[in-house]
């Protein structure tokens, strides 16, 4: 299982700057891929055509061979995505918005009641699941889209900034089953403004800034060698003198 | 004094561009578009008007007292669902009191706001309906002066009333919460109610209206029974006087006199109401909801309309604005055949009833395709959702349209019963089946426009047609679609074999349909994977 994104380039209307320009990165199963980038470096604008809601001009996204311009449904069937506004239908509950994306997912009624179990568990959803999404607190949106993105077992889970209002026991809970969902031999892409988060949890991560990637880093490699990502980064933002 | 008109402001700018002196451009068109409902109003009631007093219907001070009551007591109805709206319901009360005002301020803003909208909606209704009194019965300056003195005095006693009743309404509401299946049995029960009781009503009125036997002996009798019942009316025949006359404004003096007595006392009883009641509406958003049924597997296709129908059928906004005509169809046609049948006198007459019949059908059952040119834009900022699943755009856009469809044929066939008992039952199904063609094609129309040129920026619930581009052209297209066939049946009604119109209109109405769902089509592979957010 890999995914790649390959010269990927995003232009909005006729701005004369691509919002991602010529953007590669490559991803193997059972890693957890951190993104990160200041204001307005394109990580939403990367993810957003990773996961098809925006066209873009050049470039490909290939998800296990396939790539989303031959054949956008199968490569959607492979991702499952939280997107930063946590928007979801108010009007349903819980139960229903799951439910209905798992149609959606064709997921069979066996191994969806079975994953739901586990995730309202783990999530700690499980009395708030048949009330109308509208009661929810900000945190339960989120943790409801989290559940729905994980219904059908996606090869790929895009998450844009995942841990925003999150309450530290969902964040912890959350960052465990990124985990346990890389260590499943699938592969787990975020983006994150928390560099703590990325260094800790991540396998690898790249770093973009006005849409063009800066750098791409090992993390593991990174912690042996004693490398702070947070200096790493920060320092290439601002380096000495400046 | 000035949080009470800043909350004011606030209030009326979130539910209408007519003040926005900020967005100019947005202002302008919100008031061509009630300068142009005003206008199309007028035309209607003197279409209407015309057609009545001709036959030698008084118009009198008794008559007016009688639309004076008639339409104050529909205010009534409607407004207990914008003071329980407004008040109790209002997804704003949360955010209104945390601002730095006092909740007298906030209560008198809400009211202000009532108010306000009544008068509006009012006006909306009254100035066409007494502007074309007036003019039909050649009244002067005196009446019109009177009336739109008093416009702003009328929407007083059924918000009185309105309020006092919608805490009864609420408490009945707030019992049927519990219990899911007893409040749709009621809720039906009383659709049902509602709809015999108007049928007899419509008929009973109608008995006496055998115009095309007797004309005056009947316009005599309506003219007598008018004076009966205008004049045995307290309050609004006493007002009537004053719109015909100054002397008689005493009278409307003490109207306004008792109009405020009574709403001080009706605010003083209502308001500790309003501050309990919205409190626990908005702790009671987290009460778990009833019904829990399992995670049952669907179609692709059927789970997007089911979706479709959850979140409109769960927002009365919604419902009351998409299909507001289309569940009132049959009611509006069924009062349209009986009055008009029993009035008219010759064969011109007939065919120019069975060529308006069908217009009115047509352009009721395109009117609930607002939910097509809203379809995309209501999805605000889910739209997203739409994009992600491994779902095609066609299935998606369908499922939609059907959504929309089910309703507008739905509404159709119990409609098309309803006609076979005033005309010819080949000349009503194949109208109708004409009629859901362009209707099917309207929508298809409406979906097209919003997806070329949808406004997803928004979020929130109920009021997608207010942002969406497409929903004016819809409607305007709706009018116009409808007028040209209704035209078509009255023009070609002369021809001798009657069917023929009726097949062409049919033909038409699948070239349409068909046309329409073509371009649909290519719409959705043109532009829809372009649509961004």
């Amino acid at each position: 299982m890999q995914v790649e994104i390959r010269n990927l380039v995003k232009n909005y209307g006729n701005s004369p700057k691509n919002a991602v320009d010529n953007l590669s990165v490559t991803m193997r199963s059972g890693e957890i891929y951190g993104f990160v980038g200041p204001n307005g470096a394109g990580k939403s604008t990367t993810i957003k055509c990773l996961v098809g809601i925006h066209p873009f001009q050049s470039g490909d996204v290939i998800v296990d061979g396939v790539s989303i311009k031959s054949d956008p449904l199968a490569v959607k069937k492979a991702i499952g995505y939280v997107s930063d506004n946590h928007a979801v239908f108010e009007q349903l509950t819980g139960r229903e918005y799951v439910n209905h994306m798992a149609n959606l997912y064709k997921v069979s009624p066996s191994d969806r009641a079975e994953r739901c179990k586990k995730l309202l568990k783990t999530f700690n959803m499980e009395q708030n699941f048949d009330k109308p999404i509208k009661s929810y607190s900000h945190g339960m949106k989120q943790k409801i889209t989290v559940i729905a993105s994980l219904i059908h077992e996606p090869k790929l889970w895009v998450l844009d900034e995942p841990l925003t209002g999150l309450d530290p026991r969902s964040a912890y809970q959350l960052k465990k089953t990124m985990r346990e969902h890389a260590d499943k031999g699938n592969i787990v892409f975020f983006s994150s403004h928390i560099l703590d988060v990325v260094e800790n949890i991540c396998d690898k991560c790249c770093a973009i800034e006005d849409g063009r990637l800066k750098g791409e880093y090992d993390l593991k490699d990174l912690r042996a060698r004693g490398v702070s990502l947070e200096e790493l980064i920060v320092s290439e933002e601002y380096p000495e003198g400046e | 004094m000035n949080n009470v008109f800043n909350l004011l402001k606030l209030q009326i700018d979130n539910k209408t561009n007519l003040l926005k002196t900020f967005a100019p451009k947005k202002m302008a068109i919100s008031i061509l578009k009630a300068v142009l409902i005003l206008a199309l109003g007028l035309i209607g009631v003197w279409f209407v008007g015309s057609r009545i007093f001709v036959l030698g219907v008084a118009i009198n001070a008794e008559l007016i007292s009688i639309i004076l009551a008639v339409t104050q007591l529909i205010s009534v109805i409607f407004c207990v669902g914008n003071v329980i709206g407004t008040l109790y319901l209002s997804k704003d009360n949360e955010m209104l009191m945390c601002l730095p005002v006092t909740p007298n301020e906030l209560f008198v803003s809400k009211i202000l706001f009532i108010y306000l909208k009544e008068l509006f909606v009012g006006a909306m209704i009254s100035i066409p309906v007494f502007t074309g009194l007036g003019i039909m019965g050649g009244y002067g300056a005196e009446y019109f002066c009177s009336f739109f003195i008093i416009l702003f005095f009328l929407p007083i006693l059924p918000i009185v009333l309105a309020s006092l009743l919608s805490v009864l309404v609420m408490a009945v509401i707030k019992f049927l919460k519990r219990y899911t299946y007893l409040s749709v049995i009621v809720m039906l029960l009383f659709v049902v109610a509602c709809f015999a009781g108007y049928m007899f009503l419509v008929s009973n009125i109608v008995k006496t209206f055998n115009i095309a036997d007797k004309q005056i002996e009947t316009v005599n009798t309506i003219n007598a029974d008018v004076v009966r019942i205008g004049g045995g009316i307290p309050i609004y025949n006493k007002l009537a006087l004053a719109f015909l006359s100054f002397k008689n404004w005493l009278y409307v003096l003490i109207f306004i006199g008792v109009c405020l007595a009574l709403t001080v006392v009706t605010l003083i009883l209502i308001r500790s109401f309003y501050f309990k009641t919205s409190a626990v509406e908005r702790q009671d958003k987290t009460r778990e909801t009833k019904g829990v049924y399992a995670l049952k597997s669907k179609s692709a296709f059927l789970s997007l309309m089911q979706k479709e129908a959850i979140c409109v059928f769960r927002s009365p906004a919604q419902v009351f604005e998409y299909f507001l005509f289309t569940l009132l169809m049959p009611f509006i046609v069924f009062t349209y055949d009986k009055l008009f049948t029993a009035i008219t006198v010759n064969q011109a007459g007939v065919n120019m009833i069975a060529g308006s019949h069908i217009m009115a059908v047509a352009i009721l059952a395109m009117l609930s395709n607002l939910a097509s040119a809203s379809a995309i834009s209501r999805e605000g900022a889910n739209f997203y959702i739409s994009k992600i699943v491994p779902v095609d755009y066609f299935t998606q856009v369908f499922a939609k349209l059907t959504f929309n469809a089910i309703f507008t044929v739905g509404a159709l066939i119990l409609t098309m019963i309803v006609s076979c008992f005033y005309y010819p039952v080949w000349q009503v199904v194949i109208g109708t089946a004409a009629v859901a063609f362009f209707a099917i094609g309207h929508a298809a129309m409406s979906l097209d426009m919003d997806i070329n040129n949808p406004t997803i920026s928004f979020e929130g619930n109920g009021d997608a047609s207010a942002v969406s581009k497409s929903t004016t052209k819809s409607i305007i297209s709706a009018l116009i679609i409808g007028i040209a066939i209704g035209l078509f049946i009255i023009l070609t009604s002369q021809v001798k074999n009657a069917v023929i119109p009726y097949i062409i209109i049919l033909a038409l109405g699948l070239a349409f349909m068909i046309r329409r769902l073509i371009l649909l089509i290519l719409r959705i592979n043109l532009k829809y994977d372009k649509i961004e957010m």
